[in-house]
């Protein structure tokens, strides 16, 4: 019954959407919202730095199977999250919390939420806490964290020039390359998470 | 609105259970837990990450608030997955190579057909599935065989990096060392992958 | 248990076993109207050549029919019928050629302008000689005359000839059709390599299900079929891809590259291919081709990967080595042993000389393959393990051979350093082979050829 695994962490959270009412419809309301919330760079689980990978779905019901599985239904409609990301969950909260206003808040607008008298970051840690479901069993194929993965990527590609380059090199040019790309990779930024990289 | 982010695919399965297997199936969990048995899904080599939840028939979240709260006859079992290739791909592989572990999961699971043969498997999960709104990736570019190479790359030029200054005998064992450890890790990857059909 | 013989009346020819006759023409025939088609059907079913075995002697010729998407449209086959023929067989291959890689010079609006356009019907022939060849192509367009039906174009293609003889080389210089899928039933010749492993070492025969519709396949089951099925048991798909190879760009890379690489160019060719010139796999001979080895039907496809995961000896992207990995991909091979193909491709075009003096010439690889279920062998083939390299660790690099490198890519041929050896990268290769055109068929069995001249497929 862990949400761990070495040193990620698996989080699933359902969080009950608000009912309908005159002036709104919730569920086609964060349905659209969803649909065009940014997904790459720089939308909200990229800025965070830890989270390798985040979905939104609508549990909008449970499925009937058939006979002899007597049917049922939900009474409320659910915003399911399930993240993958680095360290510990107050963490997270706190880095969603100092992005400020974001598509965070614009998501659980829609959903029923902690009341907000705590300090802000503890209403998204709050929130996560109120939502989440333990995992029974977390398997992930991974061994470092976010920065690490995203630096190692962009030092493979590196590498890979640096190889076809060196070859039938003398000693003297091979060390000068290997010198200037371990300078580079140094001084170089942590590519942002969430996009492609074209060669 | 996708499943699908660059070359990573989202699953979610979630299927009505009898309270009381959750039991079972918990006990099921913790044999699973121990690694050496999760060697298979490694070896499956393009599952990033796996996870099971159940949703207890009185667990899911209430919030103050709520007019209607939850209470369901049956427990719901969760499974979320993240992983490269298309569908089809990852249920056949699934069926091809952990039949029998993938039984001892999802048995449990009301009108589970079993994981053999391929199709009334296929069907189920199909059935079951519920789609993303929402999905992201944060190196949608690269599969897990691609981020473990390039863990070793990092790793094997930050052992070269340190003989640069050393002698130059030092430095060409160094370096065909490295070589020799990174030749089929340097895969160019980093694009949106093939378009699955 | 009994074993079940197939009713190799039923069952076209050239897919339990290949008629291997070294001349071959295929027609583009389109339809006309549901009557022409009929009667189009009812002409040609007397001469259709079945699996049937052959006495002593071969026939001269054969003659065979696969239908495409757009035919079964103008039969008036009920809409159930139409609606459980697969969706990667009813869009074809021209919609979905950006998920096959024919992109660049290898997209649809490049090809041929045969290609261009649905084809009803291809009809095949194979002669042992170019008369026989002919004669029946005379009766072929008798036929399509008295019944209304229009030959658009056709296609000849002939075993290569090189130096005056037969060879079973393609143009690139590389004896090809070596593997070819064992399976129950098939009339091959068993050939150690061309099965699954065996569960006690060796080999095992493939399941039927993969090969002809209607059987057990390799994931235990009978897998779901056109209906009804007595109108789609005993059939199979056929994929028809006309593959022009850039063979002077070819020989021409590899002198370029070899003059670096320290095994030189016959060696760099095989590591490319993953089997040298003769057909002797690198992963039995990496150093030099071995005639002990492919001399000897026994040998020359007994092996497997599982002692090199290094590609030390056959590199992991090699071409053999992609196409059919084997055991390489874990799990022994399950994972690849429901992928397995079968080949009747044919060369055309003649070989290019020395002195590239016929350089101009079209020349290539009339690409054909048979199987059940097209997108689960061929197009995953096609995707995932010649146009990409993950399952290999590879990312997104493609086949060196037969890949659609778009702009130029690296193929690295792995060193043994433990030995000094340093890997050799190349730089800068470009495609070698451009696709001219091709599409999905469907070949009828005896029976649905039966049932679409007389117009007898039922609504259930």
């Amino acid at each position: 019954m862990s949400n761990y695994y070495g040193k990620f962490y698996g989080y699933t959270g359902l969080f009950p959407i608000l009912d309908n009412n005159e002036s709104h419809n919730h569920l086609t309301e964060l349905r659209s919202l969803l649909s065009t919330l940014p997904d790459s760079e720089g939308s909200l689980f990229s800025r965070s730095g830890l989270v390798h990978g985040a979905r939104f779905f609508i549990l909008d019901d449970v499925v009937y199977n058939g006979h002899p599985t007597p049917e049922e239904h939900l009474k409320n409609a659910y915003l399911v999250l399930s993240m993958t990301f680095d360290g510990e969950l107050e963490q997270l909260a706190q880095r969603i919390s100092a992005l400020g206003e974001s598509d965070w808040d614009k998501v659980m607008a829609h959903c029923h939420s902690v009341s907000d008298t705590k300090r802000p970051h503890e209403v998204v840690l709050e929130q996560l806490r109120k939502g989440q479901v333990t995992t029974s069993f977390l398997y992930v194929d991974a061994d470092k964290n976010l920065e690490s993965t995203l630096k190692s990527l962009l030092l493979q590609r590196k590498v890979a020039d640096l190889i076809a380059n060196a070859q039938g090199a003398s000693t003297i040019e091979r060390k000068t390359l290997v010198k200037e790309l371990a300078e580079q990779i140094k001084q170089c930024e942590i590519p942002t998470p969430g996009g492609f990289i074209s060669n | 609105m996708s499943n699908i982010r660059g070359k990573a695919y989202a699953m979610n399965v979630i299927t009505p259970q009898k309270r009381w297997k959750s039991i079972i199936l918990n006990a099921a969990f913790k044999l699973l837990t121990i690694r050496f048995t999760q060697k298979d899904l490694r070896d499956l080599s393009f599952i990033h990450f796996a996870r099971w939840t159940i949703i207890p028939a009185n667990g899911f979240p209430k919030f103050s608030g709520q007019k209607n709260i939850d209470r369901t006859r049956f427990d719901y079992l969760l499974f979320e997955s993240n992983f490269n290739g298309s569908w089809n791909e990852y249920v056949d592989a699934f069926n091809a190579a952990l039949a029998f572990k993938l039984n001892l999961v999802w048995y449990w699971s009301e009108n589970f057909p079993g994981s053999r043969p391929l199709s009334p498997f296929k069907a189920y999960i199909e059935h079951n599935q519920k789609y993303n709104d929402y999905y992201y990736m944060a190196y949608p570019g690269s599969t897990v065989s691609d981020v473990k190479n390039a863990i070793s790359v990092a790793e094997e030029f930050d052992i070269l990096a340190r003989h640069v200054d050393k002698s130059d005998e030092d430095f060409d064992d160094a370096y065909l060392r490295f070589l020799g450890n990174l030749q089929n890790k340097i895969g160019s990857n980093g694009g949106p992958g093939p378009q699955m059909s | 248990m009994r074993d079940h013989e197939l009713d190799l009346a039923d069952i076209q020819g050239n897919i339990l076993r290949a008629y291997a006759f070294p001349h071959a023409r295929f027609f583009q025939v389109s339809l006309k109207s549901a009557e022409s088609a009929c009667a189009f059907m009812s002409k040609l079913l007397p001469l259709i050549t079945t699996a049937e075995v052959w006495p002593d002697e071969k026939p001269e010729s054969t003659l065979n029919i696969a239908l495409g998407a757009s035919a079964l449209s103008l039969f008036a086959l009920p809409q159930g019928t139409l609606s459980s023929f697969p969706d990667e067989f009813m869009e074809g291959m021209a919609k979905r050629a950006k998920s096959l890689g024919d992109t660049g010079e290898s997209d649809p609006e490049n090809w041929d302008n045969e290609w261009n356009q649905d084809v009803d019907a291809l009809v095949t022939i194979y002669g042992r000689e170019p008369a026989h060849r002919e004669s029946v192509s005379a009766q072929l367009n008798e036929i399509a005359q008295e019944c209304g039906v229009q030959i658009i174009a056709y296609q000849d293609a002939n075993k290569l000839t090189i130096d005056g003889a037969f060879s079973s080389k393609e143009h690139f210089g590389f004896t090809d059709g070596i593997a070819q899928p064992e399976f129950k039933h098939s009339h091959s010749r068993h050939t150690p390599g061309d099965g699954k492993l065996g569960k006690h070492g060796g080999w095992e025969f493939l399941e039927t299900g993969d090969f002809l519709i209607g059987y057990a396949n390799e994931a235990q089951e009978i897998e779901k079929y056109p209906d009804p099925i007595l109108f789609s048991k005993n059939g199979t798909f056929l994929v028809y891809r006309k593959l022009e190879q850039d063979v002077a760009g070819f020989r021409r890379y590899v002198k370029e590259q070899a003059a670096n690489y320290p095994g030189g160019e016959e060696k760099l060719g095989a590591k490319l291919v993953g089997r040298w010139a003769d057909g002797t796999p690198v992963a039995l001979s990496p150093d030099k081709p071995d005639s002990g080895i492919s001399g000897s039907a026994e040998k020359i496809n007994d092996f497997r990967y599982g002692d090199d995961p290094e590609g030390l000896k056959c590199p992991l992207g090699a071409h053999v080595r992609r196409a059919n990995p084997r055991d390489s991909l874990g799990f022994k091979d399950n994972l690849t042993a429901r992928r397995r193909i079968i080949r009747r491709g044919i060369s055309f075009g003649d070989y290019l000389r020395n002195d590239e003096s016929n350089v101009n010439e079209e020349r290539g690889l009339i690409f054909i393959v048979l199987n059940a279920n097209i997108s689960r062998q061929f197009e995953f083939i096609q995707q995932q393990w010649m146009n990409y390299g993950n399952d290999f660790r590879m990312g997104d690099e493609s086949d060196p051979i037969v890949g659609n490198h778009g702009s130029s890519q690296r193929y690295l041929i792995p060193g043994d350093t433990n030995k000094g050896e340093e890997p050799y990268v190349c730089t800068d290769m470009n495609s070698f082979v451009k696709l001219r055109g091709g599409a999905y068929f469907f070949v009828p069995s005896i029976t649905a050829l039966r049932l679409l001249a007389t117009n007898t497929v039922d609504v259930r």
